[in-house]
Parts: structure tokens; C-alpha cells; sequence
């Protein structure tokens, strides 16, 4: 396998509960190939099972059934602020970040100043993480996600909470992570920004993908269907 | 991450480090002062005995009921990044260690004010005998963190359990007041030969039953290797369960 290839195969995630004696089943035997460079866009409604796979894939919860082989380092940005502590700066949080992500300390002391730089933030860098607008929550952590030079970025729905300034800025830090050819996995229901950065969309309903192929169909179909319904 | 704990406890305290400091401090005289005026305890120098225990004991329960809830508490990293899990745990264990080294330094403090003859052969063994604190400590920390987990009554019956086990434990009291086999039982609990042992390369206090105080020693270091298997068996599934 190659850096920033991922292989699933016949992946299932049964999550247990403490009343039932029957788990419920948040993801049922997915196959999917992802090759280094592949950019991803992952759609389906809400309870479909997107965040469970891109918890497999990111090595945060443990698939029930199945095999998952990953190759390379991961960052993801599961969610704005996530990863980050409120009351520290956001200097010490990019060391905090940083050392999450897998960099050693001399590393990130290295990279901070062109974290900062990167960020724009060097005005509000001292000040505690608190204090910071979504805007600028998400230009420390594309920031430090990017500096962390990771083989596969994982984003949640990271652009859906935002406002148009929001999704403007997303899209120029996320046209710069994709000049660098990394593997990306882009989960959203924001659709219409999907076929510009994905070549290949992944479409999944209750724990199994239906449909996978070029962006443009997929979400078409998916669209179809959404009306119908 | 440990320097993450320690800076965001106290970062936007006012008086910062110095809590450090006053905590055991300010326990010791106040417990201090009441005992003189009502238990019989009649041996030399019982404030140094009671600071030592009192921070020994800090140390050991203010790691045990943070780590505890920790996990649950954490789950805004836990949920969204990968990173090994015990580093939540090991941090607050560590911060607090670093806590404990300051309170030590100040005992040295008081027994260099209060005159105490220093016996240079028994501090060479100080470092083995924080060793076996810390990774005690750090042992149980695992264990019941990881609990909680899946279990939350676990934090519940940790804050009740860490104020009997005080009452177990020779922080306030000497062993040898009680009857000897109401001191026997006490090794039960590991802290106890642990605590004779600090005493014993601190202090040069006797250790009255060598026997029992190496079998406190076995044990912690069990409950040390135990606590790292369980966690790490119980991690893979944290996000599960938060």
C-alpha cells in the first residue's frame, strides 16, 4: 500500500447499549478504496453512518466487523474548536494541537511561527482560545492541520454550521490543503461546493454506501431522490 | 499535555502557583493545631509526620478523583482526535506530581527550620519510593478511569471511597496507636506501606513490619501493570461510550 491509501473492507460497527441486548447497527459491511490523492465527498442524511466511517477511518472508534488498513498519517477536522483547549492561548494551543496530531515538540516549536503566519492571527495569538470567533477557530486549526503536513485530512461538516463570510474563507484554506495533493475525505451537506473539490462522491444511507462515482452523478441522483421523497 | 493541566488549572487563578504551596500548607496547621488539643499523640515531631502524610495523600487522591471523570470529561478530544488515551490520564497524574515534588521540597524546607537530624543513607532510596507512589497512583487511575467509561456510578463511588479510605490510611494517625491487628488489616490498603516507606527514606522513620511494607510494594506494582492492560484493552472501545 501506498502513503494516503485507505482500504475497507466489509467494515461493520455495532454500538452496544446498556438496556438492549441487541447493539444497533451504525454501519453494515462497507467496501470502499480510497487511493492517495483521491478527494472524497461523503453525503447521506443525518444518522447514515458518515461520521462512524470517518471515526473508523480516523482511528477513533474500532470497527465491530471487517478490516481497515490505512497507510500514512491522518489529521482530522472533525469539528471546529475540537482539539484545542478554551482557556489556553492560541499559541499554546497550536503546541497542544500540534503534539495531538502526532508532531513531536521541537517540530511544532519549529513550525509555529509559520502556523501563526498562515493563520493571520498574530494580533490575537496570546489571547485565550475562548475569545476567538468561529472564523478564527477555523484559520488556527486549518493552520495547524495543514503545518502537521498530514497524508489524509478528514473533514465533518465543518462548513455546515458557518455563515457565507465562513464558507468563503473554508473554501480558500481548503483549495490550498487540495494544491497539496493529499487524500481527502470531505463529509458535507453543503452539496453544491462538493463536485468543485471532489472528483468522486461516496452516497450512504443507514450504515451501507448505495452509491458511489464522479461527484456530479452522484449528487445528482441524490437529488432525484430527495425529490421524490 | 501535562504542562497543558498545570498551566489551565491555575492560569487564570490570581494567586497561580501558590496554591501549590498553601493547600497542604494550610491543611497540615489547621489539623495540626486541633489534634494538639485532642488526641494523645505523643510523638516527636507529628507535625512533619502529618505533613508528610498529608502530602503523599494529597497527591494520591486529587489524582484519583480528577483522572477518574477524566475520560467522560475529555470526550471534546477523545470524540475528534486519535492520540493514545492514557496521555489524558498520565498528564493529570504528572501535573499533580509536580505538585507533590514542590510540597516535598518544602518539607525539606521545614525539617531544615525545625532542625531535624537528616539521615543521608535513607534518601538515597526517595526516588524509588516516588517511583512506586507515582506509578500506584497512576495504576488506580487507569483502573477507575477507564470504569467510568462504561460505568459512571464509577466517579460517584470514587469520591466516597477515596474520603473512607483517608480513615485507612496513616495520614493523620500513627499505625502502632492502634492495636496490632487493626494495623495488620491496614496493609490491605497499599498506601499504607507506601506511606511507611516515604516516612521511613524521608523522615528516617522505623518501619515497624518490613514484611508487610514489601508486600504493599508488590502490590502497587501490580496494580500499576494490571491498570495499564485494562486500560489499554478498554480504550479501543472509549468512543463507544461517551
Amino acid at each position: 500500500m501506498k502513503k494516503g491509501e485507505i482500504r475497507l473492507n466489509g467494515v461493520s460497527k455495532i454500538y452496544k447499549s446498556r438496556e438492549k441486548r441487541q447493539g444497533f447497527s451504525a454501519l453494515n459491511g462497507i467496501n470502499l478504496i480510497i487511493k492517495p490523492g483521491d478527494r472524497i465527498g461523503l453525503i447521506g442524511h443525518n444518522g447514515s453512518g458518515k461520521t462512524t466511517l470517518l471515526k473508523i477511518i480516523a482511528g477513533i472508534a474500532r470497527a465491530s466487523e471487517g478490516e481497515v488498513k490505512i497507510e500514512g498519517k491522518i489529521n482530522s477536522l472533525l469539528e471546529i474548536g475540537a482539539g484545542f483547549h478554551p482557556d489556553l492561548s492560541g499559541l499554546e494551543n497550536i503546541m497542544l494541537n500540534g503534539l495531538l496530531a502526532g508532531l513531536s515538540r521541537k517540530r511544532v516549536l519549529e513550525l509555529t511561527d509559520q502556523i501563526v503566519e498562515y493563520s493571520g492571527l498574530e494580533k490575537f495569538i496570546k489571547m485565550p482560545f475562548y475569545t476567538y470567533s468561529s472564523g478564527m477557530k477555523l484559520k488556527l486549526a486549518f493552520s495547524v492541520a495543514v503545518a502537521a503536513n498530514p497524508d489524509i485530512l478528514i473533514f465533518d461538516e465543518v462548513v455546515s454550521m458557518g455563515d457565507e463570510k465562513f464558507i468563503k474563507l473554508f473554501k480558500r484554506y481548503f483549495v490550498e490543503v487540495l494544491k497539496q495533493k493529499k487524500t481527502v475525505i470531505f463529509a458535507t451537506h453543503v452539496l453544491e461546493i462538493l463536485p468543485l473539490y471532489c472528483d468522486k462522491t461516496v452516497w450512504m444511507e443507514d450504515g451501507k454506501i448505495i452509491m458511489e462515482g464522479g461527484s456530479k452523478q452522484v449528487i445528482g441522483k441524490y437529488l432525484e431522490v430527495e425529490r421524490k421523497a | 499535555m501535562t504542562e497543558r493541566e498545570i498551566k489551565s488549572k491555575y492560569k487564570l487563578s490570581f494567586l497561580g502557583i501558590f496554591w501549590i504551596i498553601l493547600n497542604p500548607l494550610i491543611q497540615m496547621l489547621v489539623i495540626g493545631f486541633i489534634f494538639k488539643f485532642f488526641t494523645p499523640i505523643k510523638t516527636e515531631n507529628y507535625l512533619l509526620y502529618l505533613f508528610s502524610g498529608l502530602i503523599v495523600w494529597n497527591f494520591f487522591s486529587s489524582s484519583v478523583t480528577r483522572s477518574t471523570p477524566a475520560i467522560v470529561n475529555e470526550r471534546y478530544l477523545l470524540k475528534k482526535a486519535k492520540f493514545p488515551r492514557e496521555m489524558i490520564i498520565l498528564s493529570i497524574v504528572l501535573s499533580n506530581f509536580v505538585q507533590f515534588l514542590i510540597s516535598i521540597s518544602l518539607l525539606g524546607l521545614m525539617m531544615v527550620l525545625m532542625g531535624t537530624k537528616i539521615n543521608g543513607l535513607t534518601w538515597l532510596y526517595l526516588p524509588v519510593c516516588l517511583l512506586l507512589i507515582l506509578l500506584f497512583t497512576a495504576g488506580c487511575s487507569l483502573i477507575f478511569s477507564s470504569f467510568n467509561v462504561r460505568y459512571r456510578d464509577t466517579s460517584l463511588a470514587i469520591n466516597f471511597l477515596v474520603s473512607i479510605w483517608f480513615y485507612a490510611t496513616p495520614v493523620i494517625y500513627v499505625s502502632t496507636m492502634l492495636p496490632t491487628w487493626v494495623s495488620k488489616w491496614l496493609y490491605l490498603n497499599p498506601l499504607t506501606g507506601l506511606m511507611d516507606f516515604f516516612r521511613w527514606s524521608i523522615l528516617g522513620w522505623q518501619i515497624e513490619n518490613w514484611f508487610l511494607m514489601l508486600g504493599d510494594v508488590i502490590v502497587s506494582l501490580l496494580v500499576f501493570g494490571i491498570g495499564s492492560y485494562i486500560f489499554k484493552k478498554m480504550s479501543l472501545d472509549f468512543d463507544d461510550w461517551i
